[in-house]
């Protein structure tokens, strides 16, 4: 459907922090590609522009939008959209990626991911918006699954069904978020292995990982946050594995964007990214 | 029972609000404080994000009250934009008119110093001039031009000693600030952005300069403020911050040539006689007239249709000299390798098939003459219809 071919490789990735420039610039490995949140990168110019221009020639970029709103009731901001697309003209990222989420109402911008019910009409929504979307960007996006910690009454649609009908009817592709598929399972009670055998792995294109923090709801029961704060869960690899076993290797990225660590700590969880590759390569 | 996003929202904003039925929990039991998770999400990040962009305000009002401020003015000012960069911009505002603050009276410059700076580390990049091109103009010259400001130039005026509030705050070991008005220059000669205090009259210089006055206005009126004014001093500052982007010229000036526009057509000549003008000949004179009239006259009369095939001819006269001194006068000629990069940045652009195209789409007007919508055909219909009624 689109030209721009999805070529991450599938290899490390990891969210890009100002403070780990110099370290990346010296010795990145194993990290071979970095993601950016697109809001991030809006500005007019300045520190933040030039250093993504100058890592953007030495490493792959994946654009992550954190703003759209793609789930929202009204029209999409366009322009949010106009933004974006320059970002991409001039970056000519490797990818694009956003949220099966909602975070703008009434121009209020919420500023978090809010969850949708999986519904006919939010089917229809989500389907137009990323229509608009990857015309406008002249590219196919990745869709990611969200972290849920309650469910809405009138949901039909399973989320991983949801997902592939989504995909299947815009051409998107999807970014599979592990760490969430995990939350969700615990918060939600459902199996996450069962979760990972409905999705379309085939049409994955990435995969996120990233720390969650562990409280408890009204009765007592665990409810995790998806806080991006901290190491990954070992449940968590454990799914990983689980999931790289059925989909063959991918772009895999480590997201930590509170409590931001020193380079050599996010440097391994790369390389335990790059054992969890190694295995399912051979 | 269906939760659309109005009723969500609602009940997002207001931790009052009861929770959307709607909202479940595993059990098929209402959510609860489930929900309460993005509250939580919500507050907290723009609560991080405000703090994030105000710290000197957070440690002069310490963490609770910065906090408990900080939900006063998610309520008054909700984001409406996703970038957080921005978060922000009318907190200096919303501090002036918040009652309970009217002791700390300076908490709101203070803030709109901060935003300053931020606003200046996110704003475009732009070439300063060459300090050398300003040394050579003759004094009659410099009070006739006009400066433009970087876009990461900002100017914050206060009541308030403002800059050594901010410095006594970040700085360790810098001094307590002195109870008096302080203004401060922002400038960012390359990524980070520098305060500097600056007087009444720079601050009546720099208004004037941005309101496009020349140079001598601006002298004017910030020594009519500051008798004393000092304009070498500010002009150094204006230097090392790389804040001036262009050196132009009078509305009359197009008749005399800026040093700005002779450096631009004949750098190479004009590095050899030092940017001094009065060492040129009639010929650099002219092709400087007359290119700096071409390019404003005849585009004007192209789009409006006036003297179309006249305009059109003269175009194309002033595309071969500007590729002659392109070639010539800026030495193009001497790079053959990469010919492109010297004039579009698009290192792979062939200047001849470029200009050629220019060239052939002027050459179809001098060709057909204006079409329809065009100051020529207007005038010819009504000739026409003039002629028709006698």
């Amino acid at each position: 459907m689109f030209d721009h071919a999805l070529n991450l490789p599938a290899l490390p990735g990891v969210g890009y922090k100002p403070q780990h420039y110099a370290d990346i610039l010296k010795d990145a490995a194993p990290v071979g590609w970095l993601e950016i949140h697109a809001e991030n990168y809006m500005g007019d110019g300045g520190r933040p522009i030039a250093q993504l221009r100058f890592l953007a020639e030495r490493f792959p970029i994946s654009v992550h939008g954190v703003g759209l709103s793609i789930g929202g009731e009204g029209p999409l901001d366009t322009d949010h959209l106009n933004r974006l697309k320059h970002l991409c003209d001039w970056l000519q990222p490797a990818s694009f990626s956003e949220h099966l989420a909602w975070s703008t109402h009434d121009s209020h911008f919420l500023n978090d991911l809010l969850p949708l019910p999986y519904t006919s009409a939010t089917l229809t929504r989500v389907v137009d918006h990323i229509d608009q979307l990857q015309s406008h960007l002249g590219q196919q996006i990745l869709l990611e699954n969200p972290s849920s910690y309650l469910a809405f009454s009138e949901s039909t649609y399973e989320e991983p069904q949801f997902l592939e009908k989504v995909a299947a009817r815009t051409g998107c592709g999807l970014l599979l978020d592990v760490n969430n598929v995990f939350v969700s399972a615990v918060n939600l009670k459902m199996d996450p292995h069962a979760y990972i055998d409905a999705y379309s792995l085939s049409r994955v294109g990435e995969i996120h990982l990233g720390g969650n923090d562990e409280d408890q709801d009204d009765h007592g029961a665990p409810l995790l946050i998806d806080s991006h704060g901290r190491e990954v869960a070992d449940p968590v690899w454990a799914l990983l594995d689980y999931t790289l076993e059925r989909s063959g290797p991918k772009p895999i990225l480590i997201e930590w964007d509170n409590d931001v660590p020193d380079w050599e700590t996010l440097r391994a969880e790369a390389v335990r990214v790059q054992n969890a590759l190694d295995k399912v390569a051979a | 029972m269906i939760v659309d996003q109005s009723y969500f929202h609602e009940a997002l904003r207001d931790p009052a609000a009861p929770i959307p039925a709607g909202l479940v929990d595993p059990q098929s039991d209402p959510a609860g404080r489930r929900f309460n998770v993005y509250r939580n999400n919500v507050t907290t990040s723009l609560m991080d994000a405000l703090e994030d962009g105000y710290p000197v305000i957070k440690k002069l009002l310490g963490n609770e009250n910065f906090r408990n401020l900080s939900r006063e003015y998610q309520a008054a000012h909700p984001p409406t934009s996703p970038l957080m960069m921005f978060f922000g911009g009318p907190f200096a505002d919303f501090l002036d008119g918040f009652k309970p603050l009217a002791k700390l009276p300076y908490l709101g410059d203070v803030a709109r110093l901060k935003y300053g700076l931020r606003q200046s580390y996110h704003a475009a990049d732009t070439t300063p001039i060459d300090p050398a091109c300003l040394g050579n103009l003759s004094e009659q010259e410099l009070l006739a031009a006009r400066l433009t400001l970087a876009p990461s130039v900002k100017v914050i005026t206060s009541k308030w000693p403002i800059l050594g509030i901010w410095q006594f705050n970040t700085i360790d070991d810098a001094p307590k600030p002195e109870a008096k008005a302080q203004s401060v220059l922002i400038t960012r000669a390359e990524f980070d952005p520098t305060p500097t205090k600056i007087s009444h009259g720079d601050v009546e210089f720099l208004g004037a300069v941005s309101q496009g006055h020349t140079l001598g206005e601006a002298l004017v009126s910030a020594q009519q403020l500051e008798p004393a004014h000092d304009f070498a001093a500010l002009l150094g500052k204006l230097l090392n911050g790389n804040a001036l982007t262009k050196l132009g010229d009078g509305v009359l000036g197009i008749f005399q040539p800026s040093v700005g526009a002779y450096a631009q057509i004949f750098p190479k000549v004009m590095e050899s006689v030092v940017y001094d003008t009065s060492q040129l000949s009639a010929f650099h004179w002219l092709v400087v007239v007359a290119g700096t009239w071409a390019e404003f006259v005849l585009p004007a009369l192209i789009v409006s249709g006036l003297l179309t095939r006249l305009s059109s001819l003269g175009m194309i006269a002033f595309i071969a000299v500007q590729s002659l001194t392109d070639l010539y006068g800026r030495g193009a000629i001497e790079h053959d390798g990469t010919l492109g990069a010297f004039f579009d940045r698009f290192p792979d652009a062939i200047i001849l098939d470029q200009r050629a195209f220019w060239v052939f789409a002027l050459l179809v007007l001098v060709i057909k003459g204006a079409g329809p919508l065009s100051l020529d055909r207007l005038l010819r219909g009504s000739q026409s219809s003039a002629t028709s009624a006698t």
